[in-house]
C-alpha cells in the first residue's frame, strides 16, 4: 500500500514537472497544456473516487443518474435545443455533494459518447459537466443555493459557461492550438454561440423555477432511502464514513 | 438437525406497525425443494433475505436462524439468490459481463472463471448469447442469464424470490424445469417463493403457505391442498383439477395433474351443457381494418393484416405468445402509436380525427407497469390532477369509487408503496373518474396472487355488467376462460382466430386450460372452466 | 471477419489512436497533413467505416470550411497581402494557416470515426478496469442503465399519452413541462427500481473481497513488439519535431513548405507509424495466401 502510494505521488509529481517544462519549452503549444491539465485534474478526481470504496447502492444510484442525464434530452427531440442533461447533473450535486456531482456529469457525458460515438469534444463534455455538478456541490451549503433565485443565477451563469467551456475546444481546433489569441476573434466566436448559450441558459432557469424544489425533494427522500445520509455528511468534512450494514 | 433451521423468528421493519414476519420456525432439510406461497405482503421476501446475510433487511430480528448449523451472522454457506424482476438485477451491458460479475467479485483468476462460464454455458445451451448485449434480451432469458450468474458462484442453497412472476407461461415453464433439474441432478436446495401454483405443486417436496407473516400450513403437497380446501379463502390457492376433485366430494389419492386425474375423469357423469346462450348483438365501438405497423422501417411489421371488431359490452380477452403484438395493439388502439397502414375506428369516427384529448377521455389505458403512470407522489394527488385536467365536477363520486375499489384506505399513500394489486386499482380509479367507454388493459393478471386476481375479476365484472366494455391483453388461459366474453389468439401480428371461450378453448391443444386438458378425452363435451365442470361433473356411485 | 489490428490487445490500439491524436496536431504541415489524410482514409476504408465517415462529412466539411474562412478573417497577421477585403488585409499565410487548421480538424474527426469502430465500449471499458476498477463498474452500471432508460421513457411517454399529457400537443412552456415531468417519472421509477440492482450486486458477493477482472484480452508478444515499435517510432518523431522538422512556420516569417533531408527522414518515420494497421493487415494477407 506504502509502496503504491509512493508511486502514485511521484508519478503525479512527475506529470507536473513535465507538464511544466513543456509549457516552458513550448510556448506556442500551451493550448494543448491546458487541456493536459483538464485531463489530468479529472483525472485526480476519477482517483480519489476510486481510492474511496463505495457501497453498491451508492455506484447504482450514481449510475441512474448518470444515465438519466444522458438520455434527458430523448423526450425534447421535438423541441429544438432544449435539454435538461444540465439540470440533473446540478440537482444530483447539489444533494449529493461536490464529488458525486462530478462523477455523474463526467459518466454521463463519457457513456453518452461511448454510445454514440467519441470525438475531440469527449473530454471537454466531461470536463464541463463535470464541472457543473462540482460547483453545484461545493456551493450546496451556501446561501445562494438555498433559494431559488440563487439557484436560478447559477444557472444562467452555467448555460453560458457550458458554451464558453466547450467553445475553447473549438477555438482551439480553429486556431489550431495557435500563437494568435486575439481578443476580437475570441470574442466574435464566442458571440457566435450566444444564442446557443442562452436558449440552454432559459431552459436551465425554466426548470430550475418550475422543478428545482421538487427535485431536491424527490432526491433528498432517495438519499435517505439508499442510506447515504451520515456518508454524505461526513465526507464533506473529509472524515472515513463509517458504513452502515443494510 | 436440519440444514436450515428458523427458530420462533421475528422480524419488523423500522416504524412498521406489524412485524413482517411474526414467531417462525422452519425446517428445510438438504437437498430439499420447498415452494413459499401466500398473498403478497404475507412476508415470502422477508423471509427469503433473512437467510441470506448479504441482503438480510434493516430491522429489529429475534429468534434464531441456523445454517447448517451456524448462526446467520456468521455464516459461510453459499447461498444464491434470484430475484423477481429479470430486469432489474442485471448490472452490466453485455452477458459475458453479466455472468462473470459474481466470480470477479469473489476475485477468481481469470482461468478458473473461463473455465465455470464454459460449463455454464454448455448447460444452459446459451453460446450464441455470450456476446449479446443484455438489453436485446427477453424477459425470460434475463431470468436465466440471472440464474447462470448465481449458479456460476457454486451455491448450496438457492433461494428464489418469485422469480417467474414477470414472464409468459412458455418461460416461466422453461425456468422452473431448470429448477427441477437442478434439484434432481445436483442435489440442490431451493427455496422458492411462487404465484404460479399449478405447475410447480407437483415438484415441492414440501409446500408450505404464509399469512401475515406466519406459516399457515406446511407439508407434503396433498396432505396441505387438502387441508386449504378447508380453510377459505385459502382455498383460491387450490389448483383446478384437485379443486374440481375436492368439490365433487372424491376421497382417494388427490389428482395433481392431468395425468392422474384423467383416469379419474372417465369415471364421472357428465350433464348435457345448456347451449342457448343470449347473444345480443350490439352497436360496434372499435374497429381495426387492415393493420401494418412497424416501430423502425426495417425492424419487420410487429402487426400484420391486423383485423378486430370490439363491440359494446364485450370483455374481449387477446391471448397469443410473446413478441405477437399484443401490448402493441393495444397502444394502437388507446391511440399512443400510428398505424403505418390500415383504418382505426372508434365510434365510426377514425381513430386519427380525434382529439387526443377526447379520445384519452374514451378510452381508458391501463399499461403493464402501472407504476408509470403516476406522476404525483400520493394517489389523492393523482387523483386531484386528474380532475383537474378533465374539469371534472364529481369530486363526490371519488370516495365511493375509491370504496368500491377497495383502496380508500390507501388514498395518501405514495403509489410505490402500494402493492401490484393495489397499485393497478388505483390507476383503475383515475381512468374511471373520466368514465371511459372502454378499458384497454395490458396484462392485468401479471404477477397478481390468486386472491388479488379473483379481487381484480370481480372489479372487472361489474364494470362490465355497467357497459364499460373490456379488451385486455393476457397470458392468463384460465382468467379468460373464466371471465371474458369473446377471446382471440394472436399470432405473428394478425388475430388468427376468435371466438367465445368455450369454443375457442375447446379447439385449441396447448394453449388451453386445465379442465378443458382434463375433458379432452371426452370429445363431445366442451367443458372449459372449473366452473362449468363442477356444475355438470357427478361421481358416479 | 474481425481483422488482425482489432484483434491487438485494446492498449495496442487505445495508444496508437491517442498518438496519431497528438501527431495531428503536432505535425502541421501541409505534406504531412496530406500523408495523414491519406492514411486515415484508408485505415477507415480498411476497417469498413466509410459509411459511418459519410454520417459525419457534412459537419466535417462546414466545420473545416468555417475554420479556413474565418481565420483570415480574423487574422491580418502576415507579410502577403493577397487582397483588400473591407479594409481588412487577407494575407497568404493566414490563408495557408487556416487551410491547414482546417485538414488537421478534418484528419482528426475522421481518426475518430476508426477509433469508433475499433475501440468498442467494450475494449476501452476493459482498459478502465484496469487502472480505474470502481470507475469501471460505475461506468458498466450507466451503459448498462442507459438503454434501460430510453425504452422506459418511451414507455412513460405512451402511457403518459394515453392520459392526454403530451409533449407534441399545446404551448411551448407546457410542452417542455411535459417533457421534464416525464424524466421526473423516470427518475423517481428508476431510483425505485435500482435499489434491487444494488441488492442483486450485494447477493453476488460485490465488494466483499479484493475484486478481480476477467481477462477478455490477453497481453500476447505480439502485442509487446506492437508497442514497442509504435513507441519508438513516436519517440523519433517527437525527436525531430523538436529539432524544427515536420512543421511550418507561417508566423512571423513563413517558411518554404519544401521538405529538407531531415524533414524527409521523420516524414518516413511518420508513414510508418501511421501505416502500422495497414502494415498489419497485409502482412495477414500476404500470410494468409501464401499458407494457403
Amino acid at each position: 500500500m506504502q509502496a503504491k502510494k509512493i508511486i502514485v505521488t511521484s508519478a503525479a509529481l512527475l506529470m507536473v514537472a513535465l507538464l511544466l517544462y513543456l509549457s516552458f519549452s513550448l510556448q506556442s503549444q500551451y493550448i494543448w497544456i491546458s487541456l493536459a491539465i483538464v485531463v489530468l485534474s479529472m483525472l485526480l478526481l476519477l482517483i480519489r473516487f476510486e481510492k474511496r470504496k463505495a457501497e453498491p447502492r451508492e455506484l447504482v444510484l450514481l449510475a441512474v443518474l448518470a444515465a438519466i442525464a444522458a438520455v434527458g434530452r430523448v423526450p425534447f427531440a421535438s423541441i429544438p435545443s432544449v435539454q435538461p442533461t444540465t439540470f440533473v447533473i446540478m440537482m444530483s450535486g447539489l444533494v449529493f455533494g461536490a464529488e458525486s456531482g462530478f462523477i455523474i456529469g463526467a459518466v454521463a457525458a463519457l457513456a453518452s459518447n461511448m454510445i454514440l460515438g467519441q470525438g475531440p469534444w469527449t473530454p471537454w463534455q466531461m470536463a464541463a459537466w463535470g464541472l457543473v455538478g462540482f460547483s453545484a456541490g461545493l456551493l450546496k451549503n451556501s446561501r445562494l443555493m438555498n433559494w431559488t433565485w440563487g439557484r436560478v443565477v447559477f444557472g444562467i451563469v452555467w448555460g453560458f459557461l457550458f458554451g464558453w467551456i466547450m467553445n475553447i475546444w473549438g477555438y482551439f481546433s480553429f486556431t489550431q492550438g495557435g500563437n494568435l489569441f486575439e481578443l476580437k476573434s475570441i470574442f466574435t466566436y464566442f458571440a457566435a454561440s450566444a444564442l446557443f448559450d442562452a436558449m440552454h441558459a432559459a431552459s436551465n432557469v425554466f426548470f430550475l423555477v418550475l422543478f428545482g424544489k421538487a427535485w431536491i425533494k424527490i432526491l433528498t427522500r432517495f438519499k435517505r432511502k439508499y442510506g447515504l445520509m451520515e456518508f454524505r455528511e461526513l465526507s464533506s468534512l473529509n472524515i472515513k464514513p463509517i458504513h452502515k450494514k443494510y | 438437525m436440519a440444514y436450515i433451521e428458523l427458530k420462533n423468528v421475528s422480524f419488523s421493519y423500522p416504524e412498521a406497525n406489524q412485524p413482517a414476519i411474526h414467531n417462525l420456525s422452519l425446517q428445510v432439510e438438504k437437498g430439499q425443494f420447498i415452494v413459499l406461497f401466500g398473498a403478497s405482503g404475507s412476508g415470502k421476501s422477508t423471509l427469503l433475505r433473512l437467510l441470506k446475510k448479504e441482503i438480510m433487511p434493516h430491522g429489529e430480528l429475534s429468534g434464531e436462524i441456523l445454517l447448517d448449523g451456524v448462526s446467520i451472522e456468521n455464516q459461510t454457506v453459499n447461498t444464491g439468490f434470484v430475484f423477481q424482476d429479470p430486469e432489474n438485477q442485471v448490472v452490466a451491458d453485455n452477458v459475458l459481463h453479466e455472468m462473470v460479475f459474481g466470480l470477479e467479485n469473489i476475485g477468481l483468476s481469470t482461468n478458473e472463471m473461463r473455465s465455470r462460464v464454459a460449463e455454464m454455458v454448455h448447460y444452459f445451451d446459451a453460446e450464441n448469447l455470450l456476446n449479446r448485449d443484455t438489453h436485446e434480451l427477453s424477459g425470460g432469458m434475463k431470468q436465466q442469464i440471472n440464474l447462470a450468474s448465481v449458479l456460476l458462484m457454486q451455491p448450496d442453497i438457492l433461494l428464489l424470490d418469485e422469480p417467474t412472476a414477470q414472464l409468459d407461461p412458455v418461460s416461466a415453464r422453461e425456468f422452473l424445469n431448470m429448477l427441477v433439474h437442478l434439484n434432481e441432478e445436483f442435489g440442490m436446495t431451493i427455496i422458492l417463493a411462487e404465484h404460479r401454483l399449478e405447475e410447480i405443486f407437483l415438484l415441492a417436496d414440501s409446500i408450505v403457505l404464509m399469512d401475515k407473516g406466519e406459516v399457515k400450513v406446511q407439508g407434503e403437497t396433498r396432505q396441505v391442498l387438502e387441508n386449504l380446501w378447508k380453510n377459505p379463502p385459502f382455498n383460491k390457492y387450490v389448483p383446478s383439477i384437485p379443486s374440481l376433485y375436492l368439490s365433487l366430494g372424491g376421497k382417494e389419492k388427490l389428482p395433481l395433474s392431468v395425468k392422474e386425474g384423467r383416469s379419474w375423469t372417465q369415471t364421472v357423469e357428465i350433464a348435457k351443457k345448456d347451449r342457448t346462450r343470449l347473444t345480443e348483438i350490439t352497436e360496434e365501438l372499435l374497429n381495426a381494418q387492415n393493420i401494418y405497423f412497424q416501430y423502425q422501417k426495417d425492424d419487420g411489421y410487429i402487426l400484420k393484416e391486423l383485423n378486430l371488431s370490439i363491440r359494446k359490452g364485450d370483455f374481449y380477452a387477446l391471448l397469443g405468445g410473446n413478441g405477437s403484438g399484443k401490448s402493441t395493439l393495444l397502444k394502437l388502439l388507446a391511440g399512443v402509436l400510428k398505424p403505418e397502414r390500415g383504418k382505426l375506428i372508434f365510434k365510426g369516427k377514425q381513430l386519427k380525427a380525434w382529439k387526443n384529448k377526447n379520445l384519452a377521455a374514451e378510452i381508458g389505458y391501463l399499461p403493464q407497469n402501472p407504476k408509470l403512470f403516476f406522476i404525483q407522489d400520493t394517489v389523492e394527488k393523482e387523483i386531484q390532477d386528474t380532475t383537474e385536467q378533465w374539469g371534472l365536477k364529481n369530486e363526490h363520486e371519488v370516495a365511493p369509487l375509491l370504496e368500491k375499489l377497495g383502496i380508500n384506505h390507501l388514498r395518501h399513500n405514495n403509489p410505490y408503496d402500494l402493492s401490484g394489486g393495489e397499485l393497478q386499482k388505483a390507476a383503475l380509479a383515475c381512468l374511471l373518474l373520466r368514465k371511459p367507454e372502454i378499458l384497454l388493459l395490458d396484462e392485468p393478471t401479471k404477477g397478481l396472487d390468486p386472491l388479488s386476481k379473483d379481487n381484480l375479476a370481480d372489479i372487472l365484472c361489474k364494470l362490465n355488467c355497467e357497459g364499460v366494455s373490456i379488451l385486455m391483453s393476457t397470458h392468463d388461459v384460465e382468467f379468460a376462460a373464466r371471465y371474458a366474453s369473446k377471446c382471440g389468439m394472436m399470432f405473428q401480428g394478425s388475430i388468427t382466430s376468435e371466438s367465445e371461450p368455450d369454443a375457442f378453448f375447446s379447439g385449441n391443444f396447448f394453449y388451453t386450460t386445465m379442465v378443458q386438458r382434463l375433458f379432452r378425452s371426452r370429445p363431445d363435451e366442451q367443458i372449459v372452466t372449473l366452473e362449468e365442470a363442477v356444475e355438470l361433473c357427478r361421481l358416479r356411485r | 471477419m474481425k481483422s488482425r489490428f482489432e484483434e491487438f490487445h485494446p492498449l495496442v490500439s487505445f495508444i496508437f489512436f491517442v498518438l496519431a491524436l497528438s501527431l495531428f496536431i503536432l505535425m502541421i504541415h501541409p505534406v504531412f497533413l496530406l500523408l495523414g489524410l491519406i492514411f486515415i482514409l484508408m485505415i477507415n476504408i480498411t476497417y469498413r467505416s466509410v459509411e459511418q465517415l459519410r454520417q459525419w462529412a457534412a459537419f466535417m466539411i462546414i466545420s473545416s470550411l468555417f475554420i479556413f474562412l474565418l481565420n483570415p478573417l480574423f487574422n491580418e497577421r502576415g507579410r502577403h497581402v493577397l487582397f483588400m477585403f473591407h479594409q481588412h488585409r487577407i494575407t497568404a499565410e493566414s490563408l495557408i494557416y487556416g487551410g491547414m487548421s482546417a485538414l488537421s480538424l478534418v484528419i482528426i474527426m475522421a481518426m475518430f470515426v476508426s477509433y469508433n469502430k475499433i475501440m468498442t465500449p467494450n475494449k476501452l471499458l476493459y482498459l478502465f478496469s484496469k487502472i480505474l476498477p470502481q470507475f469501471a463498474v460505475l461506468l458498466m452500471l450507466t451503459l448498462r442503465f442507459i438503454p434501460l432508460m430510453k425504452r422506459r421513457l418511451d414507455e412513460i411517454s405512451s402511457i403518459q399519452l394515453s392520459k392526454g399529457i403530451s409533449v407534441l400537443h399545446g404551448a411551448l412552456n407546457k410542452r417542455v413541462k411535459t417533457g421534464l415531468l416525464y424524466v421526473q417519472v423516470l427518475l423517481t421509477y428508476s431510483l425505485e427500481e435500482a435499489i434491487q440492482t444494488a441488492d442483486s450486486m450485494k447477493a453476488r458477493g460485490y465488494g466483499t473481497r479484493v475484486r478481480s477482472s476477467y481477462e477478455y484480452f490477453k497481453f500476447k508478444k505480439r502485442d509487446g513488439l506492437a508497442l514497442v515499435y509504435l513507441l519508438l517510432l513516436y519517440l523519433l518523431i517527437l525527436w525531430g519535431r523538436f529539432n524544427g522538422f515536420g512543421h511550418l512556420t507561417v508566423y512571423p516569417i513563413m517558411e518554404s513548405w519544401q521538405l529538407g533531408t531531415g524533414d524527409i527522414r521523420i516524414m518516413l518515420f511518420y508513414c510508418l507509424f501511421l501505416g502500422f494497421p495497414l502494415l498489419i493487415e497485409l502482412g495477414g494477407y500476404i500470410r494468409w495466401h501464401i499458407l494457403n
